[in-house]
């Protein structure tokens, strides 16, 4: 069926003309009261993302300076042994990143090269674009550089996290996308996968990591 | 296109087989009792929930009461984004758009992530008896199609099989034997479909809402396969009913504040992905081509009449198959349709008037109005499930209309009906909530009488509900005579 006659179609049951300016709204998304919900302070919000992503099963470590962040993703990937590692091209800490993955070089799967070993490896490191606060999220965007896969395909996900990104509520964040051209994706990361399909047993890392490892820059 | 999945048996022998399978049973009223709990806490833990309900309910009502003009908007936004768009009326032309672009890409297979509007159009037969594989990637679904079912519930599908059953299940797909272990069947679902996923040609999903705004498909998953159906496929097809819309960004806010609390307990899922358009030139993942198949097949009758309008507006979050009490006690197969529990018994008949049985499914439900209080867009779902009845009454004659003579008499009264109704519903719930039988000063009023007896019925195990219904009616037809 073309759009038109559909379109029209659905007018007519609605019994009226086709409508060409934006109809008008009195309520717009949440209720006002959660509009205006921000949790002022920065600490805060770290201290909330943090209980809730740890509620959700999330490892979540703080870090100070950028040298311990180094040292504890350093200390991360030693302890998990990783033989193969996927990462953003792009990084909002690439300095950071590279210095510490330097030492794993031989490690690190090019996706185009091998995608057989990119969908099974060990370890995907990323940065994120934002964070919520309220329910533990992270909010990843694909571009050229920061492919979906990543965050996706390994069994370990450790995600960079700067105390900054983090927003209090998911309207903030949605706010940011308004008007412009969206990514194509932006995902929203709360926990690691999971499922009770088998008998209401919860299981976890079902297609997506079974583990995320969040790196907090306080 | 027919909804029915099994209609070689009516919805009574279906309902008596349900109750005879106690395994699933006790299954379905555990699932439910969890979800059930589960997003009571989240509910409450929210603190203003009527609030948010309220606002989803405006939210909805709006998007459909323009929604040619959202559908517009959003059409041209995924052509602008790069995506194709196409608008089907029914079923069957859906599932040939679907079936011809597959043929265009030369697809062997195609990977699936759970979307009960591709079930509306049987989709997965269409594919197969043109060749092409349809794997479900749901973990539930995966079990579910394997074992050759449909689902049983609209969020947790397999709730019927057993941890032994989806062993032997794995076992025979795998050709060794596959341990019980919770942990072992996920990690063998993982590796098995991993092979799916890097082999299809096409991935195909549902979705949850699409934001007019900017042309976004948005969906919610726990599992991670949405996200692999939508990152590794070169293709990937997005069949949605058309009334999936929510005009801006703001209120998808209030969608995700709902749906997973309302479907699963969850604050937020673990995956929530908008997709805006197939990945850039220079992505180096994503699906090259995007195509999104906009599905009426019926929907579109309920436009305008105020009866039946607000069944569009249901997210599809499951909470109201949870408090059904007849749910509870048949388990989703026993409705035959796509939908099952409250919102089947009112959307099945809907999309599918022509079809007699269907019809009958308005009678699977106790007129309790607890879906109702559980819809977090406050869809009137009793009140639906009357005026059903009453068109049925209607357009049947004979036996039907013998039979419901009792309905018929107490729609003839207006005043009391409703405030018959009212007051159950507040009995109802507490009853349901602490199991307690009906209050006796109640069960003394005179046309109250029938309705409280066999009320208490949905909760006994010993008869199936259709037995119950006709009790229900003959008593009916005696307090309408008391009077
Ligand atoms: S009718 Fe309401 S409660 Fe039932 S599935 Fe739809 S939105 Fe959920």
């Amino acid at each position: 069926m073309n759009r038109e006659a559909f379109l029209l179609h659905l007018a007519k049951q609605l019994g009226r003309p086709e409508i060409r300016n934006p109809p008008k709204r009195e309520q717009i998304g949440a209720p006002d009261h959660w509009k205006s919900f921000v949790l002022p302070r920065k600490s805060e919000r770290v201290d909330r993302f943090c209980q809730e992503a740890r509620t959700l099963g999330a490892e979540v470590h703080c870090f100070e300076t950028q040298q311990q962040l180094q040292e504890g993703l350093q200390a991360l990937l030693t302890s998990l042994k990783p033989q193969s590692i996927l990462r953003w091209d792009h990084t909002e800490c690439p300095a950071m990143i590279d210095s510490v993955l330097n030492r794993w070089k031989s490690r690190i799967v090019d996706p185009i090269a091998d995608p057989s070993q990119a969908l099974h490896a060990d370890v995907g490191i990323t940065t994120v674009d934002f964070a919520i606060a309220d329910t533990g999220t992270l909010v990843l965007c694909s571009d050229e550089q920061k492919s979906r896969g990543v965050s996706l395909f390994p069994a370990h996900h450790i995600a960079i996290v700067d105390a900054d990104q983090i927003r209090t509520r998911m309207g903030e964040v949605l706010a940011e996308f308004r008007g412009g051209k969206p990514p194509s994706a932006i995902h929203f990361i709360t926990g690691p996968s999971r499922s009770s399909d088998i008998e209401n047993d919860l299981s976890i890392g079902v297609h997506g990591p079974a583990v995320l490892h969040i790196l907090v820059k306080v | 296109m027919h909804m029915l999945l099994n209609t070689d048996q009516s919805l009574t022998q279906r309902s008596e087989h349900a109750l005879k399978d106690s395994f699933l049973r006790q299954a379905v009223q555990f699932t439910t009792e969890r979800l059930r709990e589960k997003k009571e806490e989240s509910t409450n833990a929210l603190g203003d929930w009527e609030l948010w309900r309220e606002r989803g309910r405006q939210i909805r009502a709006h998007t459909i009461q323009y929604l040619d003009y959202y559908l517009d908007q959003f059409a041209t936004n995924v052509e602008q984004a790069g995506g194709q768009v196409y608008f089907a009326k029914d079923g069957v032309e859906a599932a040939k758009i679907a079936l011809e672009i597959a043929k265009e890409k030369r697809a062997k297979k195609v990977v699936k992530s759970k979307s009960m509007v591709t079930e509306e159009v049987e989709i997965n037969t269409v594919f197969e008896k043109e060749g092409i594989a349809c794997v479900e990637t749901d973990l539930g679904e995966y079990i579910v199609q394997l074992a050759k079912q449909t689902p049983s519930h609209i969020i947790i599908p397999a709730i019927h099989q057993t941890r032994e059953q989806i062993a032997q299940l794995f076992s025979a797909e795998q050709g060794k034997a596959v341990s019980t272990d919770t942990k072992a069947l996920t990690a063998f679902a993982r590796q098995k479909l991993r092979e799916a996923f890097a082999q299809a040609e096409i991935g195909m999903t549902g979705c949850n809402f699409a934001i007019a705004e900017s042309g976004s498909v948005v969906l919610f998953s726990n599992e991670g396969n949405i996200r692999m159906v939508t990152t590794l496929p070169k293709t990937q097809i997005v069949m949605m009913g058309m009334e999936r819309m929510v005009p801006t960004w703001e209120d998808l806010e209030v969608m995700a504040n709902l749906l997973p609390r309302s479907a699963t307990g969850q604050k937020l899922t673990a995956y929530m992905s908008i997709l805006t358009g197939p990945k850039r030139s220079d992505e180096k993942d994503g699906p090259e081509e995007l195509h999104i198949i906009i599905v009426d097949n019926g929907r579109s009758k309920q436009l305008g009449d105020p009866k039946f309008q607000a069944i569009l507006h249901c997210i599809r979050c499951g909470a109201c198959l949870n408090v059904c009490p007849v749910y509870r006690q048949i388990g989703g197969h026993a409705y035959g349709s796509v939908y099952p529990g409250p919102i089947g018994a009112v959307l099945s008949p809907l999309l599918n008037p022509e079809d007699e049985q269907v019809q009958e499914l308005a009678d699977a439900s106790s007129l309790c109005g607890a879906c109702y209080d559980a819809c977090p867009v406050q869809i009137p779902l009793h009140d639906m499930l009357v005026y059903l009845r009453e068109r049925r009454v209607k357009t049947q004659g004979g036996i039907e209309k013998v039979a419901f003579r009792g309905y018929s008499a107490i729609f003839r009264h207006q005043a009391t009906f409703q405030w018959m109704m009212k007051t159950l519903r507040h009995v109802q719930k507490w009853s349901v909530k602490d199991g307690s039988r009906w209050s006796s000063f109640l069960s003394r009023l005179p046309i109250v009488q029938g309705w409280v007896r066999s009320r208490r019925l949905p909760y006994s195990t010993q008869r199936s509900f259709r037995e119950q219904w006709k009790m229900l009616q003959k008593e009916l037809e005696e307090g309408v005579d008391n009077q």
